[in-house]
Parts: C-alpha cells; sequence; structure tokens
C-alpha cells in the first residue's frame, strides 16, 4: 500500500476544506501556474468542488488559483527507489488515490505531468461517469494509430481480458479516474505481494472485486521518455509485473470463464489513421531468427515441444512469409507467464527470452495489417484478444498441472 | 482468582509482534508442515538439526506451497520423549540453538508468507523442570508443591485408562525424595501440572504470551484432554479442563489477534467437538479417528469406514476447523477404534510386531502404502479435498521410508534426506554421531528417495504433491465448505461434493485395486459441467439421468461444477 507521509500543513488544508467532489492528482511535479490553467480551462464543464494535486514542494498558498474554485495542493512524492520506469508512475498513483481518500473525494483522476490528459473533453469522458456513479473505474482507449502502443494491445489487454474478464483495451495507463468506493482497493492493492512492490493494474483489481467499469476513447497522447527505450526493459517491467499479478491472483482468474465488455463512453470510433511510414519487418524478423539460435536453450526449458518446433518452422520463413498464428503467440505468453510463476529458470532470463517472440509477432502482424486500415487493424487486434480467451484453457491446465505438457 | 484476574495478572507491558496473517482464519485456509527442528537440517555439523538449518531450507518449504510450519517441541529438555518432556519452556534446547535464532527463523517464515506454529505442553513437565524439583522437595500443602498432583495412595483415579501401555503400569509413581506418588498420564518422568492450583494457568499464560508476543501464530495444545483429574471418572474431558482451555482462549482473544490454537485430543469426534465450545475454546482440532478409517477403507477396499466416522462427525462452530492428518510423528493410533478394527488394522498393516507400539502402528505413509505411488496419490487426494486443514508430515512429501528397528517412535523421525550425499545431505558430521541413523536401505534409503532426486524429476512425488497442494490453494471451497456424501450403489466408490457458495466440486474416489464403474445421482446439477481440476478438462454435462464414471484403480477425480460458459460475440 502507497505510505505517504503528509505534511502538517497539508493535513491543515486537508481539515480545513473539508471533503470535495473531485481530486486531480498529477502523478510528477508540474508547474503550478500551467498546471492551474490547464485545470481551470479543463474544468469548465464538471461542476465539481476540486483539489488538483501534484507532486512538488511549491507552497500552494503563493500559487494563482487561490481566487477560483480549483485549488491546488502538493503532497510529497514517495520514492520507489527502483529505477523502473512504471513503478515510479504506480507508486505516484497509489499516493494521488490515498491523498484522494484522505480528502473524501468522491473521484479521483490520475493524470501524466505532461498534462496532455488536462482538455475538458478527456475530463468530461473520464470524470463524469463516476461522479454520476455509471462507473467505478474509468479507464482511457488511447487513440492510437495501428502501430502505437503495442506492447499493450498484444500482450497487456488480450492477457489481462482473458484473465480477468473484462474487456479494457489498457489496462496500464496513464491516465485514469476511479470513484470512492475504489480507492482503498486500489491503494491495497499489490500488498497481497511479500517483499514486492508491483505496478498499479486499476482495471485488474477492480474486476477481481466486481466494481462497474468503463472505458472512453480519449484523442491524449504522452511522450515517453527517451532515456528508456530499452525494448527488453520496458517487456521485462510490464509483462514481469502482469505475470506476477496473475500468480497473486490465480484463485480468482482461473474461475473466470469468457469475458464481459466493458462499458463505452464517448465516441465509438476511436482509431486513429497513421500517416507513419510502412513499417520494415525484417530486423524484427532478425531478431526473431537470432533469437531462436541463442535463446533455445530459455525457449525450450520455458515453451512445450509443440510450440518450439513451431517456432524453429517459423524461423526458417524469409520475411516477407513470416506470420505469427494468434492461438501460437497466445500459448507463448501463457507458457512465459508459467515459467515465470515455475522460477525453474531466472526472472530476468525468462523475461529476456520473450524479446525476440514479441518481435516476431509484431513483424507478423505489421505485415497483416501493412495496407489496412486503422479501423481494419482494430479488429485485428480484437481478435488477437478473442484467440487468447480462447486458449485460456491451456493456461489453466498447465498452470495447475505443468508437467503433462507434450 | 477469577478468569480475568488470572488474564490481566500477566498482561505484558513490552511491545508485542503482531502475528503474520491479515485474514484471522487463515487456518482454515491453511496447509500444515509438521517438522522436527532436529530431524530437517544440521547447519553446525554436530548431528542434530538446527535452527539455522532450518532456516537454509524456508526456500524448500516456501517451495511445497505450505502455508504453516509447525515445529515440534524445541525446548530444553532431557529429550526422554523427544522433547514432550520440557524443562524449561522459554528457551530453545541448545542443540537447536538459541532464541534468537528461533527469532531469526521466525523472521524468515514470516517475509516468505508462512505462519509458523509451536508446541504448548502445559499437562505435564520433565521431572527436570524446575517446578517439579521444587515441589518435590517443598513440604506438602505448600504453594511449591501444589504445581503437581500428588497423593499418599496410588489408587485414586482408577478409571484412568494407561496411554502408554508398553511401557508405564500405572499413572502414579512414588517419589522417594517427595515420599508421595505424583501423577502421570504419560511416562513415568513427566508429572502432570495441577490445573486446580491458579497458579499453574497463570505460568502457563505466561508461557503463551512469551511466544505470542515474539510473534508466533498458533500454539498446539497437547494433550488437552488430560489437563483436570477428578475421582470417579476418566480424568478426561472434564468440565475443569475445559474451564482451563476457555482461560487461555479468552487471553488469547484479549491481547492477541489474528493467532490460533489447535487442541491435541486424541477422542471420539462427539468428545473432541466440546474443545471447540462456542468458539470460545480451541480454533482448530485434529480429527483422530478418521485417520485409521482412511487407511481401513482403502483395505476393505470399502467407503464404510470412512462414510461411518464422518456420519458420526458433529457440526463444530464457524470459525472452528478440523486438522486432518494421513501420518505425524506419533504411531498410527488405533485407541478410537473399535477391537475388531484394531486387530484388522494390525493384520493389514503391521506384519511385523516390531510395527506395533502402545494401540498403535509406527510406520510413515510410504511404507504403509507398500510404496505404491497410486495410493499415496489417493490418500492424498482425499487429505487435501475432506472438509479440513490438512497437515503434511515432513518427509511424506518424498515417500520416505522409516526403521522399525529404532526405538519408540524414533522409527519415523530419521533425518530428512536432502540427497545422495553422506548422511543424506542432512549433515556433513561422522554418521556415528548423527541424532538418529539415516535410512539406508536399497528401497527407502536416502540414495533411493531423497529431495535433490526429486526436484529434478517433473514425475516425481515431491512434484506431484506441490501440484496438488497448489491447485487445493485455489479453491476456498476447500477449507471452508460443506461435505455432503454420494451413495452410489458400488461401495467401492467414495463420492462427495464440497459446496461454497457458487464453488462446488465433486470428489470420486476408487478405493480399489481394479477399474470401478459408478453411477452418481447428481440431481439438482443438471446442465453443469464437470471440470477435471487437475488437467482442466471438460467431461460431458450432467444431465437428468445418473452421471456414469469409470475410474482406474486407485484413481481419483476432482471436478468442479462450472456453469456453462456464456458465449458473447467477440466484436464489440
Amino acid at each position: 500500500m502507497a505510505e505517504i507521509e503528509l505534511p502538517a500543513e497539508l493535513l491543515n488544508k486537508i481539515e480545513k476544506t473539508g471533503p470535495v467532489d473531485l481530486v486531480i492528482g498529477v502523478t510528477g511535479p508540474a508547474a503550478p501556474s500551467e498546471l492551474c490553467s490547464r485545470a481551470r480551462n479543463s474544468l469548465r464543464d464538471i461542476s465539481a468542488k476540486t483539489i488538483v494535486a501534484y507532486a512538488g514542494t511549491t507552497h500552494a498558498d503563493s500559487l494563482p488559483c487561490v481566487d477560483t474554485p480549483i485549488q491546488l495542493a502538493s503532497f510529497p512524492m514517495p520514492s520507489s527507489n527502483s529505477g523502473a520506469f512504471w513503478l515510479d508512475i504506480s507508486t505516484a498513483q497509489r499516493s494521488v488515490l490515498a491523498l484522494a481518500e484522505r480528502w473524501g473525494a468522491r473521484a479521483c483522476m490520475v493524470t501524466h505531468n505532461d498534462l496532455a490528459a488536462l482538455e475538458p473533453e478527456t475530463l468530461r469522458l473520464l470524470v463524469e461517469p463516476v461522479l454520476q456513479s455509471q462507473a467505478d473505474l474509468m479507464m482511457p482507449i488511447y487513440v492510437q494509430g495501428k502501430y502505437e502502443g503495442l506492447i499493450s494491445k498484444c500482450l497487456l489487454a488480450p492477457f489481462s481480458r482473458a484473465l480477468y474478464g473484462r474487456r479494457v483495451r489498457f489496462p496500464l495507463s496513464f491516465d485514469f479516474c476511479a470513484g470512492a468506493a475504489v480507492f482503498k482497493k486500489l491503494t491495497d492493492a499489490g500488498s497481497r505481494a511479500h517483499g514486492v512492490a508491483p505496478l498499479l493494474w486499476p482495471a485488474n483489481e477492480v474486476a477481481i472485486r466486481g466494481g462497474k467499469m468503463g472505458q472512453a476513447p480519449v484523442a491524449v497522447h504522452h511522450a515517453v521518455r527517451t532515456d528508456h527505450n530499452d525494448l527488453t526493459a520496458i517487456l521485462t517491467e510490464f509483462a514481469g509485473s502482469l505475470f506476477q499479478e496473475a500468480e497473486a491472483d490465480a484463485a480468482h482468474w482461473q474461475r473466470v470463464r469468457g469475458s464481459e465488455v466493458v462499458t463505452r463512453f464517448g465516441k465509438s470510433s476511436f482509431a486513429k489513421e497513421d500517416s507513419a511510414a510502412q513499417i520494415d519487418p525484417k530486423p524484427m524478423v532478425e531478431s526473431f531468427v537470432l533469437g531462436s539460435r541463442n535463446l533455445e536453450e530459455v525457449w525450450r526449458l520455458v515453451l512445450p515441444p509443440a510450440i518450439t518446433l513451431e517456432l524453429k518452422r517459423l524461423s526458417r520463413l524469409d520475411a516477407d512469409n513470416f506470420r505469427m498464428p494468434d492461438t501460437l503467440w497466445a500459448r507463448i505468453v501463457y507458457d512465459f507467464a508459467l515459467a515465470h510463476r515455475m522460477r525453474r529458470v531466472s526472472r530476468t532470463h525468462v523475461l529476456g527470452a520473450l524479446t525476440p517472440l514479441y518481435l516476431g509477432w509484431v513483424a507478423s502482424y505489421t505485415q497483416e495489417v501493412a495496407s489496412a486500415t486503422s479501423e481494419e487493424a482494430d479488429r485485428r487486434i480484437v481478435q488477437l484478444a478473442a484467440a487468447f480467451e480462447e486458449q485460456k484453457p491451456y493456461f489453466v491446465s498447465r498452470w495447475r498441472w505443468p508437467e503433462r505438457v507434450s | 482468582m477469577s478468569l480475568d484476574k488470572i488474564i490481566a495478572a500477566g498482561a505484558p507491558a513490552k511491545k508485542k509482534k503482531p502475528g503474520s496473517a491479515s485474514d484471522p482464519l487463515w487456518y482454515k485456509d491453511a496447509i500444515l508442515y509438521e517438522l522436527h527442528v532436529k530431524a530437517f537440517a544440521d547447519s553446525n555439523n554436530d548431528g542434530i538439526g538446527d535452527f539455522k538449518g532450518l532456516i537454509s531450507k524456508v526456500d524448500y518449504i516456501v517451495s511445497l506451497g505450505v502455508t504453516c510450519i509447525w515445529l515440534l517441541p524445541f525446548f530444553p529438555s532431557p529429550l526422554r520423549d523427544d522433547g514432550y518432556d520440557i524443562a524449561d519452556y522459554m528457551d530453545v534446547h541448545p542443540s537447536y540453538g538459541t532464541l534468537d535464532d528461533f527469532k531469526e527463523f521466525l523472521s524468515v517464515a514470516h517475509d516468505r508468507g508462512l505462519q509458523v506454529m509451536i508446541e504448548l505442553v502445559v499437562n505435564h513437565t520433565s521431572d527436570q523442570h524446575p517446578w517439579f524439583q521444587a515441589a518435590r522437595n517443598a513440604p506438602p500443602g505448600s504453594p511449591e508443591r501444589d504445581f503437581y498432583v500428588w497423593s499418599d495412595t496410588d489408587q485414586r483415579y482408577k478409571d484412568a485408562r494407561i496411554i502408554f501401555t508398553d511401557t508405564e503400569r500405572s499413572n502414579w509413581t512414588w517419589d522417594p525424595v517427595a515420599q508421595a506418588y505424583f501423577w502421570h498420564r504419560f511416562f513415568s518422568h513427566q508429572p502432570d501440572l495441577n490445573f486446580d492450583n491458579p497458579r499453574v494457568l497463570e505460568e502457563v499464560l505466561k508461557v503463551l504470551r512469551f511466544w505470542l508476543d515474539m510473534g508466533v501464530d498458533a500454539l498446539r495444545l497437547d494433550a488437552v484432554p488430560y489437563l483436570v483429574e477428578r475421582d470417579g471418572t476418566n480424568c478426561e474431558n472434564l468440565a475443569e479442563t475445559h474451564e482451563a482451555i476457555k482461560t487461555i482462549r479468552a487471553a488469547l482473544d484479549a491481547e492477541y489477534e489474528g493467532r490460533m490454537i489447535l487442541a491435541e485430543a486424541n477422542q471420539v469426534p462427539a468428545n473432541v467437538r466440546p474443545y471447540f465450545g462456542d468458539a470460545d475454546e480451541c480454533h482448530m482440532a485434529f480429527h483422530f479417528p478418521l485417520m485409521p478409517r482412511i487407511y481401513m477403507a482403502l483395505s476393505q477396499e470399502d467407503r464404510q469406514p470412512i462414510t461411518d466416522i464422518m456420519a458420526q462427525t458433529p457440526e463444530i462452530p464457524a470459525p472452528c476447523q478440523w486438522g486432518l492428518f494421513l501420518r505425524n510423528h506419533d504411531e498410527l493410533t488405533l485407541e478410537m477404534v473399535t477391537g475388531d478394527e484394531r486387530d484388522y488394522m494390525y493384520l493389514a498393516y503391521s506384519a511385523d510386531p516390531r510395527m506395533r507400539i502402545n494401540v498403535g502402528i509406527r510406520r510413515r505413509l510410504a511404507p504403509l502404502m507398500e510404496n505404491s505411488r497410486a495410493r499415496i496419490e489417493l490418500l492424498n487426494s482425499l487429505l487435501f479435498s475432506f472438509p479440513g486443514t490438512p497437515i503434511l508430515y515432513y518427509g511424506d512429501e518424498i515417500g520416505m521410508g522409516d526403521n522399525i528397528y529404532l526405538g519408540d517412535r524414533n522409527g519415523v523421525r530419521t533425518p530428512m534426506q536432502w540427497s545422495s550425499d553422506r548422511n543424506a545431505g542432512f549433515s556433513r558430521v561422522n554418521p556415528a554421531r548423527l541424532y538418529s541413523p539415516v535410512i539406508m536401505d536399497a528401497v527407502w534409503g536416502y540414495e533411493a528417495i531423497n529431495v535433490e532426486a526429486q526436484d529434478s524429476d517433473p514425475s516425481s512425488l515431491l512434484n506431484w504433491m506441490r501440484n496438488l497442494i497448489a491447485l487445493r490453494k485455489l479453491f476456498k471451497v476447500f477449507g471452508r465448505g460443506t461435505l455432503r456424501f454420494l451413495d452410489p450403489s458400488n461401495c467401492k466408490i467414495l463420492a462427495y461434493l464440497r459446496e461454497l457458495g457458487d464453488e462446488q466440486v465433486l470428489c470420486v474416489a476408487n478405493l480399489s485395486r481394479v477399474w470401478q464403474p459408478v453411477q452418481l445421482d447428481l440431481k439438482g446439477f443438471e446442465g453443469l459441467i464437470p471440470v477435471e481440476m487437475l488437467g482442466y478438462v471438460e467431461f460431458p454435462a450432467i444431465g437428468n439421468d445418473y452421471y456414469p464414471l469409470t475410474i482406474g484403480p486407485y484413481g481419483f477425480l476432482w471436478l468442479e461444477l462450472q456453469t456453462p460458459k456464456r458465449v458473447e460475440d467477440y466484436e464489440e
């Protein structure tokens, strides 16, 4: 659970202000003047007593929002000391939720400190359903092109959907809005794992506890830090955390069958047409082939023989004909999740060995959707999610009886 | 002294460590692993296992999937009854390490998510305990003398049975120092404490607080039916004994959260039921009579011994739980079966008279099953699916054997077999210095049966056990659900339903050595789909007729009854 020690000044402010409707929490430092300006603009259509909190130490009293219904407050940013990219964000998200709980808020919107989500339409879509008790949690559907957000689209989202039974497009997001009913659940999330501070998977947590969920397309683009572009590191952090959550939640998700559509708010179409040039799959296929040579030993420990054989066959294909079936990719992800649980190989090695396989699937996907519109590509992603769901019995079976696989 | 005063008298001023479990009913979902510190791992190579050694093996215990370690007595003791003769309740036997070593172990176990249960052996002490030494030297009627039960004659309490029939002729022993007889329900070197003396209970509560303050999660109350004696009774299960337990429980509830006490009451279920009280005595109690009847049912290839004893098992308060086991550190006790049943068990499971001791059979699980993997698995499937908390005895997870040529019950207390190295990897000491010889014969020896070998064998019993334990932990129904036996005409089939909310599990076991057909009456479950839980395989849906199954020799099925998967369009 996020433990934040609030300074006396802030505690006094909470007491003085009394309960509020909405806390908007920025998960990092922000310039107070810009924050105030953006918040004032984005909240113009929302009538709610609002606190805008940000990580920092600037005295709120000196800030320019004092004459508006919006109040600014800074809170101490707990350090995860992990060096991991998303863990810092998750830690800050938990802190914001804990702050909202302390403030007695009805809703809490967490958002990235690039402030890109502080736009009227985004806030309206994510906050209103929570304030109006239509949802306990509102998740964003980031409007993206067909080549964007592929880790989420081809791994995090389909895996989460199959396990937790909710069709959430972005289970790990910079922005979301939670209702008071789930504050504690989300701040407590992760306390199951001993001694490990996990990422916050808000949708999965709420799914476990049977909360109402919604999602809305938002035209928000967050610039990812350029110093964190190592694919293996990103995959290791995201997939490792998700697999760890799966281990902790096994008693729940093994009893979930099928999946529910999550109520959509806002417009129904959310695919963004790409102006980007075509992606060349060759380097990715080469990485896959290289992986099949160098990592064969790890793959053989993680994957059953039938899949290893299939990968061998794939490695002999030229780039133009390279296609990785959804069923195969789903089983690979499940087998890696299982290997992560079984610890027969170190987790770092397991997750590292996933990267070339991921690139293999991306190479396959980019060729399949090369001439497709974004909407067609999106349907392709939905099809992949369905494959993960269909293969879930394979995963459960492997999980329960790992030795019984040929 | 009133109960409140007794509790208040010892209330500690120092800071207590909290228990490690967040769910107050943690013991209902627990899987206990019983072990001897002396038998598990020897870190200093003196031939005796110790806490440092145990700490080095916590990862192994975690890998098993068990959730609570039950430590057999590790206190200072002359060790004439394997530590159940305690000479100091608040320390660690020097052979096993120090109090700090214990604290370190406790911390490591808690860090790894394990709970820890230790023994509270308070029916009796060692005759070397300072209390007894003071008592025998104190004049009759003095407070010191009054800590134990004395008499000028050995004719009192004549209706009390003798428990250790192989070694004891009477429950009274003459003490030449005290010039009086003292009372003992067990060995003559284990004088019973006098629970009619309130000071005894005060001291017991001090002991309890000493360990619970440290963070210990659970206490096993040893020999609990025998605390109080009265003429004209069999001196078992007396109302005054229950009063003492209630006092202990009240102190526990008043001062601690998330802790548990478990009663060792080797009695028929109806007599064990009062040890739960109105949920104001023990949280848990062993179900002793079930264990021999499981073996009997298997040998007779007939479910009746099991269904009979379960029919005699009364309901218990909601927060309470049965403790179930197949084997433990003692003999397979036959005290709670009829004479004919006992004779049958002796014939079936102890052909060699050396396998018998007192009123029971001193053998481990695997030898009792003649090393049949199928039978070992079947019995474990029952243990892990019956209503209660399963308790695993160290070494049984790898099918360790026993040594019937060792005295007392030491044949089932031999060193843990870690590897095929010297002394089974238990110790590097000269084998002659081991506290007990390791098992060395061709079938059961450590070179054939050890953790290291089974760890690397995906099909080993060890890995099978790990899977079974992990599977059980996925379903709360096993620890908390109701039990209902089905009554198929084929008596070689044991079939029962476990239910908890929307979790419904059908368990079917073939107690015979050959294939068996069975028709199950599953009225009320029409339309549900049985899914075999180990392999996650869907079976045909349940219809309006009897549900037919065919089960292989000693086979078993755990079937989760699922509602058919809803069909939704994948398009969004």
